[in-house]
């Protein structure tokens, strides 16, 4: 009898003590770090956004490849958005990216690489993840082309399109991972 | 009967976070609680006990006073070295201030965000997620020298020095040069006095928070009073 009050006591503490440990095991995307390219993307577009408007009186040609370069990256970060599998994918790229800077591989990890390789194209089999990643590079070639036109003694205007370069590296370098 | 162990240690372990906040929230308990007697004296006491709306409403006006002076100052201030700059330097308006506000704030070079190599590269999603959060705090703040190579930086900060010397040099003997030092010195007095009051202001908004919701607060109160009124009796 004393056994049984002991722990149905110890229960009602733990039931007590369930909301603060649940809020503890399901910790924010931000608290947790865990940042995929859907945040990557939204964060890039936000402030291209922004930088445009900088750039307000440009050339109009400029203006629309900027405009191009955004809805290009926003349908890369709302296809990973609606697949869920942004994270699925990071993890088998990074995998698959550290055995390929492994030195002498052996047979295992080349079966190991196959296989990853063969998984990452089971996650997207139309390959739009790709296709929109090149038509993507494609025209941020051509706004790095454009901005190379640009011919001004303004400091700050020159700033600006240091940032826009740097914005557009950077994604690019994120978009690599994936 | 063999559950048991079993039943008690799924509880332990959906118990266990629950107590870590509680410390958390016992560490958050700031180790100082007194006040300055000198600031006690400016409190504004109203049958006994001090009416901190009162005194936070005060404190709050006089600080936006002072923040309004101060922002006043600086544009005098500000302009009179820009004009002076642009002077003695011929450079444009607007370049010497860009120049200064670059040297006041704190600059985040490109190399603080990307300083992966092959052996980090993984934190790539990373690294760029918070340059573009950055990025887009200085795009909003017209910080645009944000993300500049830091060799830039540092030569545009010496050259910064360099300028602001000579520029403060000429103003002081030039006729306008007795107001702006006055100013200057009246912004250094400002500042030194919202200084002193920080300690206050952050007493009354944060600290007094969960010193009124201490478990023995009422308790405590009373005993300080009574050890106050022992000292006090001859």
């Amino acid at each position: 009898m004393k056994r049984r009050v002991f722990f149905t006591i110890l229960l009602l503490l733990g039931l007590v003590s369930m909301p603060a440990a649940i809020a503890q095991m399901n910790p924010t995307k931000d608290s947790s770090g865990v940042i995929d390219l859907s945040d990557v993307t939204d964060a890039y577009v936000r402030n291209m956004k922004l930088l445009k408007i900088r750039m307000t009186g440009e050339d109009e040609l400029l203006l629309e490849q900027m405009d191009a370069v955004i809805a290009q990256a926003e349908d890369l970060g709302s296809f990973f958005r609606a697949k869920g599998t942004a994270s699925k994918r990071r993890q088998l790229v990074e995998q698959r990216e550290e055995l390929k800077f492994k030195k002498d591989l052996s047979k295992n990890d080349m079966r190991k690489l196959n296989e990853l390789q063969q998984e990452i194209k089971e996650l997207d089999p139309e390959n739009f993840f790709g296709k929109a990643r090149g038509l993507y590079n494609e025209t941020q070639g051509e706004l790095l082309g454009q901005l190379d036109l640009i011919q001004t003694s303004d400091p700050v205007r020159k700033d600006i399109i240091r940032l826009i370069r740097q914005h557009l590296a950077n994604y690019s370098k994120a978009l690599k991972e994936y | 009967m063999r559950l048991y162990p079993l039943i008690l240690l799924l509880i332990l372990t959906i118990w266990c976070p629950g107590s870590v906040i509680a410390q958390d929230f016992e560490a958050t308990l700031p180790e100082d609680r007194t006040v300055d007697p000198n600031t006690l004296e400016k409190l504004p006491i109203e049958d006994g006990k001090i009416n901190v709306k009162k005194l936070t409403e005060t404190m709050d006006t006089e600080a936006t006073k002072i923040l309004d002076r101060i922002r006043e100052i600086d544009s005098i201030v500000h302009k009179a070295y820009a004009e002076k700059a642009a002077e003695i330097y011929g450079i444009e308006a607007g370049e010497y201030d860009f120049l200064r506000r670059q040297s006041e704030v704190d600059s985040k070079p490109l190399t603080q965000f990307f300083k992966s190599d092959r052996s980090t590269r993984l934190n790539a999603i990373e690294e760029a997620h918070q340059y573009f959060t950055h990025a887009y705090d200085a795009i909003n703040k017209n910080e645009f020298w944000f993300g500049r190579e830091e060799t830039l930086l540092a030569k545009d900060k010496a050259l910064f020095k360099t300028m602001q010397g000579k520029v403060a040099t000429e103003l002081a003997a030039s006729a306008e040069g007795k107001k702006v030092l006055d100013l200057e010195a009246e912004k250094r007095r400002l500042l030194q006095l919202m200084e002193t009051q920080k300690p206050l202001f952050e007493y009354l908004i944060e600290r007094r928070k969960w010193w009124e919701t201490y478990p023995d607060y009422e308790e405590l109160v009373d005993q300080i009073e009574s050890e106050k009124n022992l000292q006090l009796t001859p």
